[in-house]
């Protein structure tokens, strides 16, 4: 389905601090995934930046804004911007996650999640239909966490997304760290999670760890990845060809070579499956 | 359309806190205000008030923390009262749009020199 989608292998998303050691260690990271919203409205610095990074790595766009879930519509601006960049890079996917940001002339600022229900997938089936007249780069969409199940659902998370990818055509970028903290957040079994899903779709993965507070597990960026997220990662990319994994680390960055450490753990279970050099 | 309004309501809830107390007290009594069915109301008076108000508090955190990395001078020079500082602003705007990470650090800095003005006023 989403076969003819090059392999990228083993990556990280770029965040400023490290950019030194990036360059340095260029070996290795076989790609990047930016942040798109930081070079929307770029200055002469981030559009040197940018060119800078898409001479040296592939570049995967990562939306974060542009509210795929809004019932009121996407922000046409936004929208063409967004088109822009995608254009510009010309990657062979992007992202963005299954949410909302915006509602009602508010930005929430987060990803904020949706009631699992029909209209919702309505709505985020028209929103993409949208986008697709002015992206046609091939999108994949992102599981979130969610600190609050919105009442009302229709089906469950699993089946949601599933909904979503099938009806939508979307491939999956399947965030490991976001499937493990919200089971354990809503204590459910990840395995049934995945026995809803349509695997088939997976194309990229996200990992990294969070932290514990006040009982709950936050999805914060700020740690390494625990051994139950490395587990489900195995579990993943045994059974799935996936195209690539990404190291989604912001906050309480280490020095870069644990993070190096943490891309080679991943680039040897891709090894070990076939997925990647 | 039902969708739109509850959307609408859950970004109230999570970025305006006298409402979201409001609404947790007595959701009835914000039902016509928000322009929800009763039904709906009900529904969404299921949401746990912790989790709502975690969320919230996160969106500010995360506020915060893109601010003080566009403002690391005036975090320096502030200290601890940087922080007691954008609690206080942080309900009083909330930046949209693209640069709304730089529109916020704009936003609180004028907060701040404001802030200042008024307690060198009220020295006087």
């Amino acid at each position: 389905m989403f076969s003819h989608l090059p392999t990228l292998g083993v990556g990280i998303g770029f965040r400023h601090p490290f950019r030194s050691e990036l360059f340095r260690q260029q070996q290795q990271v076989d790609f990047l995934e930016i942040v798109a919203e930081h070079y929307l409205d770029a200055s002469f610095h981030q559009e040197q930046e940018l060119e800078l990074l898409a001479a040296h790595f592939p570049i995967i766009p990562h939306a974060i804004g542009l509210s795929l879930g809004s019932a009121e519509g996407l922000d046409d601006l936004y929208l063409r911007k967004l088109a822009a960049l995608i254009k510009r890079l010309n990657p062979p996917w992007w992202s963005e996650h299954i949410c909302f940001t915006k509602a009602g002339g508010i930005d929430i600022g987060h990803l904020s999640p949706l009631p699992h229900t029909r209209e919702a997938v309505d709505v985020l089936c028209r929103n993409i239909d949208r986008v697709r007249r002015y992206i046609d780069v091939p999108l994949i969409l992102e599981n979130i966490t969610y600190m609050m199940a919105i009442p009302g659902a229709e089906m469950t998370e699993a089946q949601f997304i599933a909904e979503v990818l099938e009806r939508s055509d979307c491939g999956l970028l399947l965030d490991v760290t976001n499937l493990h903290i919200n089971a354990v957040n809503y204590n459910y079994d990840v395995r049934d999670f995945f026995n809803e899903l349509p695997l088939e779709r997976v194309v990229q993965l996200h990992f990294v760890g969070g932290h514990w507070q006040d009982g709950v597990l936050i999805d914060s960026h700020s740690r390494s990845t625990p051994s139950e997220v490395w587990q489900l990662i195995a579990e993943v990319v045994a059974s799935v060809a996936v195209k690539g994994i990404v190291l989604e680390r912001d906050e309480n960055l280490p020095p870069f070579s644990e993070l190096v450490n943490e891309l080679e753990r991943a680039r040897s279970i891709g090894r070990q499956n076939q997925r990647w050099n | 359309m039902e969708l739109a309004v509850i959307q609408k309501s859950l970004a109230l809830f999570y970025t305006d806190s006298k409402l979201r107390s409001r609404f947790f007290a007595n959701p009835l009594q914000v039902q016509e205000e928000l322009g929800l069915s009763e039904q709906k109301v009900l529904e969404l008076s299921t949401l746990s008030p912790s989790q709502v108000n975690l969320f919230a508090t996160s969106l500010k955190h995360k506020r915060l923390g893109e601010v003080r990395e566009l403002l690391p001078l005036t975090a320096w020079k502030l200290g601890k009262k940087f922080n007691s500082l954008f609690w206080q602003y942080a309900e009083t705007y909330m930046p949209e749009g693209i640069r709304k990470h730089h529109n916020d650090a704009i936003a609180f800095a004028t907060f701040i020199v404001k802030n200042a003005e008024i307690a060198a006023s009220d020295r006087l």
